[in-house]
């Protein structure tokens, strides 16, 4: 398979600070998922991939081509930063005609495509006479997304462009997003909205500390990590007696208990072992078990585990 | 809502084309003026273009306003009170009739003196010192010849040491601590010294100096950097659109100036206006580099361009040597004392024009490619910008 983006023993310092940690990766075309916590290396990652900075070590290719002051390389390659940042006295279509032209658009369709953006991403018209700074977030979030749009990019990169957006903002933007990608454009996405991600998203990449933990699809995250202890949510009726009962057949790695809400959550420390003889476990404890979930399905789990 | 398009018919023809230069030129354009033009600041920009040639109608006279003009005196009453009191200490009387007539003799010798002088509006600074200093000497000899004739030898001996006293005290008053400025002299003062010395560099280093520090403060760079411009192209092309903004701001900012200085009558601004504007046309590219140049190193552009002014300007440039060929100021100045009434108020060493035009034309060259070639290897990123 083509590889997208290429990183080798990647780092990057800001001074004594650690950006990112001798981080070697490849991204394949298609949706990418950047997960990871303030801190983690996101931001800096995309910097680096959208020729913003340059690699203090190693190497980082798009393309095949290192971006730092790339033209070619840049027209390929579509960006939405992270922030509320916008020209606040500029209308939306001022913004996106200005920057369209400055991406190679002619002056006679550069209007044209930024109406066709604007509606592209769903921002309603009787706003677009406004000011940018007269914008909420979510709507800002909807422009930003538009101008990294405008050139028709191979690559869009995008980060944390759900913030601020209502549920159905977020909808709307997964939606574009996905036929974005059915149109043969890449993505790489980074989010705290781990939900959205875990639906959108084929790879992902599990980020901290400037370290790259997991990365591939959600299957392989997830095979990757099937020896990591299983979690389970327990609502009962006795949750102290039941953690009493378990914790003394010796299955638990650890549990918490919240005998408000009548729930157990308890991490085992052998899944295949205690799902043998979990049954008889419950019976024995005498509590009345009203659910089972397991947590640790979800890449939101897998993400708790990773980066607490 | 309106149905959105398709992702098939979604697709820009030919975006994959790099931008030309005019055409990021144009961008860039587009955004600079959209973001400096707002009805927002308007009245705040209108406001402050108004404030020069505001200062330049009320402080130039009218033409009916400086024929009235009067030179002032002094007042007659005080100088007898003097005359009296010396009179007193000499132990010397004096007599009431005598007091009075001399008493009308200053009054009417001073206010005959104050009445018939005259302005002359066309008249050189030069020239009107002399003729008034021929006033006041006219105005001193007829009360001594007046009072000679009315004080006994006593008497006039001292009168004479209160007039000399009197006169030289007048006359101080009107050649020094009143300065001898023509009518039209505060019009070159505000466009010259005032305007082109000192709001000009200041607008255009302030115009060009947070070029990219602002985009960085407003976290905005990265709308810009990661267009498939280069970023050598990128800053040149936001320095030429700043200029091209700063330019048109300025012409107006003259053009009022020359408006107000017409309205009060200003002679000869046909020849001065073009010459002028030819020079800012030059001046506004080199500040602008210049203050590009100190944004790119230090936050503290204002500051630095102050520093700068006074090593380079007032220091370097006025050294009598080769070396004050560095001096911007000294170039703009050759090229407007080719201008005669510029020239005759200021008498500014005499320089080359065509070096003075190819220094004005170097200098932006010079700044701008270093701070292109800073832009083209440091990062700016927001993050590091903030901590500053």
């Amino acid at each position: 398979m083509t590889v997208l983006i290429r990183a080798q023993e990647l780092s990057r310092w800001y001074g004594i600070v650690m950006g990112l940690n001798n981080v070697t990766f490849q991204i394949e075309p298609g949706l990418t998922g950047l997960v990871g916590p303030n801190g983690a290396g996101k931001s800096t990652l995309i910097q680096i991939i959208t020729g913003q900075l340059k690699p203090s070590s190693g190497q980082l290719t798009v393309f095949g081509l290192a971006p730092w002051n790339n033209p070619p390389l840049l027209r390929r390659i579509g960006y939405c930063p992270e922030g509320e940042a916008v020209p606040k006295e500029l209308r939306p279509l001022e913004w996106l005609e200005g920057l369209g032209l400055m991406s190679g658009l002619r002056a006679d369709e550069v209007k044209g495509r930024a109406e066709a953006i604007l509606d592209k991403v769903k921002l309603p018209r009787e706003h677009w006479g406004k000011r940018l700074g007269q914008y909420s977030k979510g709507m800002k979030q909807r422009v930003k997304l538009g101008q990294g749009l405008l050139h028709d990019p191979e690559l869009l990169v995008l980060d944390e462009p759900m913030n601020g957006l209502d549920p159905m903002g977020r909808q709307e933007v997964a939606q574009t997003l996905k036929e974005l990608s059915a149109g043969g454009v890449s993505i790489l996405i980074s989010s705290h909205i781990l939900a959205e991600l875990e639906a959108l998203c084929n790879n992902i990449l599990l980020l901290n500390w400037g370290r790259i933990l997991a990365s591939g699809s959600q299957k392989e995250i997830r095979s990757d990590i099937k020896n990591w202890p299983e979690e389970l949510e327990i609502e009962c009726d006795a949750p102290e007696k039941l953690a009493r009962h378990l914790f003394a057949a010796g299955v638990l790695a650890g549990f918490d208990l919240s005998p408000e809400e009548g729930l157990l959550r308890i991490r085992v420390k052998d899944a295949a072992s205690f799902y043998e003889q979990w049954t008889a476990l419950l019976l024995e404890s005498g509590a009345m078990v009203h659910a089972i979930r397991s947590r640790s399905r979800s890449l939101q789990n897998i993400y708790d585990k990773v980066t607490t | 809502m309106n149905e959105s398009p398709p992702i098939s018919s979604f697709r820009a023809t030919g975006t994959h084309a790099r931008p030309g230069l005019a055409g990021a030129f144009r961008g860039l354009w587009l955004l600079t003026w959209r973001s400096q033009l707002t009805l927002r600041q308007l009245p705040v920009r209108l406001a402050t273009l108004l404030v020069l040639p505001l200062l330049v109608y009320m402080t130039v006279r009218s033409t009916d306003k400086w024929a009235l003009r009067r030179v002032d005196l002094g007042k007659s009453s005080e100088e007898l009170i003097n005359f009296l009191q010396r009179l007193k200490r000499e132990r010397i009387p004096a007599t009431v009739q005598t007091s009075k007539a001399l008493g009308d003799i200053l009054d009417h010798e001073t206010q005959q003196s104050e009445l018939t002088w005259q302005e002359w509006t066309s008249e050189s600074p030069e020239a009107r010192l002399q003729r008034l200093k021929d006033h006041v000497a006219n105005w001193d000899s007829r009360i001594l010849s007046r009072a000679k004739a009315v004080l006994d030898d006593r008497e006039f001996a001292e009168f004479q040491v209160v007039q000399q006293r009197h006169r030289d005290h007048v006359l101080l008053k009107l050649t020094e601590v009143s300065v001898p400025w023509s009518r039209t002299e505060p019009f070159y003062h505000w466009l010259i010294n005032f305007y082109f010395f000192l709001i000009l560099p200041l607008t255009c280093v302030r115009g060009c100096g947070p070029l990219i520090r602002d985009e960085l403060q407003a976290d905005t760079l990265g709308f810009l950097i990661t267009r498939p411009v280069s970023r050598a192209r990128l800053l040149m092309l936001k320095y030429a659109s700043q200029v091209a903004w700063l330019e048109i701001l300025l012409l107006l900012e003259t053009l009022l100036l020359f408006a107000a200085g017409a309205a009060r009558e200003v002679p000869a601004l046909g020849t001065l206006l073009p010459l002028v504007l030819g020079v800012q046309m030059l001046a506004v590219p080199a500040w602008s580099a210049l203050g590009l140049f100190l944004g790119q190193v230090t936050t503290r552009y204002m500051a630095a361009a102050l520093l700068y002014g006074a090593i380079v300007e007032m220091g370097i440039g006025r050294i009598p040597t080769n070396i004050n060929i560095l001096s911007i100021v000294r170039h703009l100045q050759t090229l407007l004392s080719q201008n005669a009434a510029v020239y005759a108020l200021y008498a500014w060493p005499s320089g080359k024009v065509a070096t003075a035009v190819g220094a004005l034309l170097v200098a932006p060259v010079i700044f701008l490619g270093i701070a292109t070639l800073l832009f083209s290897v440091i990062e700016y990123h927001h993050a590091a910008e903030m901590q500053k």
